[in-house]
């Protein structure tokens, strides 16, 4: 199919429809930001309403119920998911791994198409009659397809055929980047060479493929009960004074179907997040990054337990006791793979030469916003505990510091670290630390009051909070508190999105490795690199990816391509 | 710079191979998800098994010959063969009529009147084939991209292997999976 040998002439080959890596991940990272700023605004009319209830007639309960399941699906999937496979991946993948493309252009090329169509199905539900589905972003039947639920005709459908169109997207992609991970590697490139990125795009990519599949059969099994009438989930219900055609269906095999997606779905997330973070945090802090073995070693322990994790979401629903305390047990289990990360973390700082350069302090900011929002989640993981705060805004407090903010923030921090790679220029420094600190600030100022919300025991998914006794006129006041900073935070995004777009066209011109950073993507003879990345010789690969600082040598790094008996410069 | 050299060659058979491999599992799982959803709506009060259309054993044969079909031409390509296209075209044709044996069975549950609503074995029937015929409908694209190579014609086997273990998989279950049977795995017996 790939049958010139020389780099695409047209502008509609080069930029449109190209079957570049490098191209194809700056078209899913547009994308996903677009889209990921409709998750934003939508976000900004919840906290509108829960701040200053009442004053703005335009969210009625419907719409907050519309945008709390399109900000929660947006951000999880069609932002956060997308942006760090089919951006991130897209574009580290081959250059860090010493290859010339993904190894199937094509296949990567129509990954990015599909996925842009189920973003463009997605919004269509915004403008179909009845708007977009308000179910909660678990869409959890029954009431998701019901009517008295918003967006229970047409938006649901929207809904459901936009996911699994995504999942084709993701899963065209994800059997290229594990393959191009398996086979394409330069020569040298051991798996335990392998900078901690890639690890984490890696691990992250198999979950994904595998997990993806349970929404997929969630997903069509919704849309049969709501379009074909059968009762896979539908329990016989009585709607508005009619007993429907259903009978018999079981609401609880979605939430098992859904949740077998959804607990890897976090650390599709995550790993992605850590893998990134690692290398900010070793290049930014001239370290070596410490343990990297084990580091690795507990990207494919999470990856592992992740999956067993599931049903500890069950909880609630009240399973077998004994399951329970599996579920339990592995849940804290988890917890230690990802604290031995955090460590690592930070003994690779300490008696670093930091360097707090805009992509360090959003590294620095996730290292915080994870550990302080992951202590939180000790609490939801233990079954005593679990009861009274589930479903309170302790809840939402604790996912998104670990699953919403932090990830946002390595995202951030790379974008500012490959920027100059991607583009040739650098990111305007003054700005990015403003957007640092608003956001970072920002960020603190929303979520951690949440967590004393919910110990008030303050309600997650609710309208309007007027009429509770038992909620004090001081949760009112940091209701409007939290309001005021959400609205900060995002005009902060404004400054991110100024600085991409100036910058791109106006910024100082970088030099090919202005981090001084040992990865290979560092190490191209163009930058931006041109089509085939390396010119006319791949790179051969002679150690690990952490070698900063070393003793007897000139320059405080040594790139990963450099030959052993290179001369000390 | 003339130096665009290797990147513009078709990807390694190993790494196809590999790609191939890595599909099926998935494909696997999605099948086995479904499976196990099947299994769990099973053993609510209000399911009948549904009596399988003897149309099935056509397609089941159909399957069998096209996946038969296709190893050979991948063996016979490989080697430089005659019988390579009329070994591929038999393939092509068996497809088909895999597919139209698939669609016969619809239609006859349909006649009867035994729509995807009636009961959830209905429902979880049409789901079932309607998925996996995709995957066969994906599969048969594949192979007309993929011409009279022998080492891709090799790839499209294994996947028609892995959707015909597949079908295999979900017609066992049909046909023979009881409630009973599911108790006695989880131990509810
Ligand atoms: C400044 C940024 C953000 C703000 C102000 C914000 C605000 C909110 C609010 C007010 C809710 C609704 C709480 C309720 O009524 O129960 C919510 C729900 C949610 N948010 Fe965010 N959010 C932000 C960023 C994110 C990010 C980055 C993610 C990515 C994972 C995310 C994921 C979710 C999810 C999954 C829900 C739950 C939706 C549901 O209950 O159906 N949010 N957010
Ligand atoms: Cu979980």
């Amino acid at each position: 199919m790939h049958d010139s040998h020389d780099a695409p002439h047209g502008f509609w080959t080069r930029y449109v429809f190209s079957q570049d890596h490098k191209v194809i991940a700056i078209q899913y990272t547009v994308t996903a930001l677009a889209v990921g700023l409709v998750g934003l605004v939508l976000s900004n009319l919840m906290r509108l309403q829960l701040g200053f209830p009442g004053h703005f007639d335009f969210i009625d309960a419907n719409r907050y119920y519309q945008s709390l399941t399109q900000h929660g699906m947006i951000m999880v999937v069609y932002l956060l998911t997308a942006i760090l496979l089919g951006g991130f991946g897209n574009y580290l993948i081959p250059l860090m791994i010493g290859a010339r493309d993904m190894v199937f252009p094509f296949l990567n090329m129509l990954s990015y198409w599909v996925y842009l169509v189920a973003v463009l199905v997605l919004l269509a539900s915004f403008v179909v009659p009845g708007g977009p589905t308000g179910a909660g972003w678990t869409l959890y039947p029954p009431q998701s397809i019901l009517p008295g639920t918003p967006g229970a005709d047409w938006g649901i459908i929207l809904m459901l055929v936009s996911l699994l169109i995504f999942i084709v997207a993701a899963t065209m992609g994800g059997l290229n980047y594990v393959t191009t991970v398996l086979q394409a590697r330069a020569e040298g490139m051991t798996l335990f060479r392998l900078p901690l990125t890639v690890w984490g795009i890696f691990m992250a990519t198999i979950l994904a493929l595998f997990a993806f599949p349970a929404l997929f059969v969630s997903g069509v099994m919704l849309l049969f009960d709501k379009v074909l009438g059968t009762s896979f989930f539908m329990p016989a219900i009585v709607s508005m004074g009619q007993p429907l055609a259903y009978e018999g269906g079981s609401p609880l095999l979605f939430q098992h179907l859904f949740w077998f997606f959804g607990h890897p779905e976090v650390y599709i997330v995550a790993l992605p997040a850590f893998g990134i973070v690692s290398d900010l945090i070793s290049t930014h802090a001239r370290k070596n990054i410490f343990g990297y073995r084990m580091m690795v070693w507990a990207i494919v322990a999470i990856g592992v337990l992740s999956v067993v994790v599931w049903a500890h979401h069950m909880f609630v629903s009240g399973m077998n006791p004994a399951f329970g305390f599996f579920f339990a047990v592995t849940t804290l289990i988890i917890a230690v793979p990802t604290a031995i990360k955090v460590y690592n973390w930070l003994l690779t700082l300490w008696r670093g030469d930091i360097h707090l350069t805009v992509p360090m302090l959003f590294a620095l900011g996730f290292i915080s916003m994870f550990a302080i929002g992951g202590l939180t989640g000790l609490f939801l993981g233990n079954v005593s505990v679990d009861i009274p705060l589930s479903d309170t805004y302790f809840v939402v407090a604790h996912f998104h510091m670990v699953m919403g903010v932090a990830p946002i923030l390595v995202i951030f921090g790379g974008i500012y670290h490959w920027f100059p790679k991607v583009s040739g220029r650098m990111m305007n420094d003054t700005l990015g630390r403003w957007h640092f600190w608003l956001t970072f600030v920002g960020a603190y100022a929303i979520f951690f009051p949440m967590h004393y919300l919910g110990f008030l025991g303050m309600p997650r998914r609710y309208y309007a909070y007027e009429n509770y006794a038992f909620i004090p006129e001081s949760a009112h006041t940091l209701n409007a508190f939290i309001t005021v900073a959400a609205l900060v935070v995002a005009a902060a995004q404004l400054l991110f999105l100024f600085n991409l777009a100036w910058s791109a066209r106006r910024g100082r011109l970088a030099s090919a490795n202005p981090w001084g950073a040992t990865t290979l993507e560092w190490q191209t003879p163009d930058t931006p690199p041109g089509h085939g990345n390396w010119g006319a010789q791949v790179p051969v690969v002679h150690r690990w990816a952490y070698e900063f600082s070393p003793p007897g040598q000139a320059r405080d790094f040594v790139p990963q391509n450099a030959p052993p008996d290179a001369p000390v410069e | 710079m003339e130096a665009s050299i290797d990147l513009a060659r078709p990807a390694r058979p190993a790494t196809a191979r590999v790609a191939v491999w890595l599909l099926l599992g998935v494909v696997f799982v999605l099948f086995v998800l479904c499976l196990l959803a099947y299994a769990m709506r099973m053993r609510l009060g209000d399911w009948r098994a549904l009596p399988l259309p003897w149309q099935l054993n056509v397609s089941t044969a159909m399957l069998i010959l096209s996946s038969a079909s296709l190893q050979w031409a991948s063996v016979a390509a490989r080697r430089g063969g005659r019988c390579a296209r009329g070994a591929l075209f038999a393939a092509f044709v068996f497809a088909a009529a895999f597919l139209a044996a698939q669609a016969w069975a619809w239609q006859a549950l349909v006649a009867q009147g035994r729509l995807a609503s009636a009961n959830p074995s209905n429902g979880f029937f049409f789901l079932l084939t309607g998925l996996h015929a995709l995957h066969v409908l994906g599969g048969i694209v594949a192979l007309l991209l993929a011409g009279r190579r022998g080492e891709r014609l090799g790839l499209c086997a294994l996947y028609w292997h892995g959707l015909l273990a597949v079908w295999l998989l979900l017609y066992a279950t049909m046909a023979w999976l009881t409630p009973a049977i599911v108790d006695f795995i989880c131990g509810v017996a």
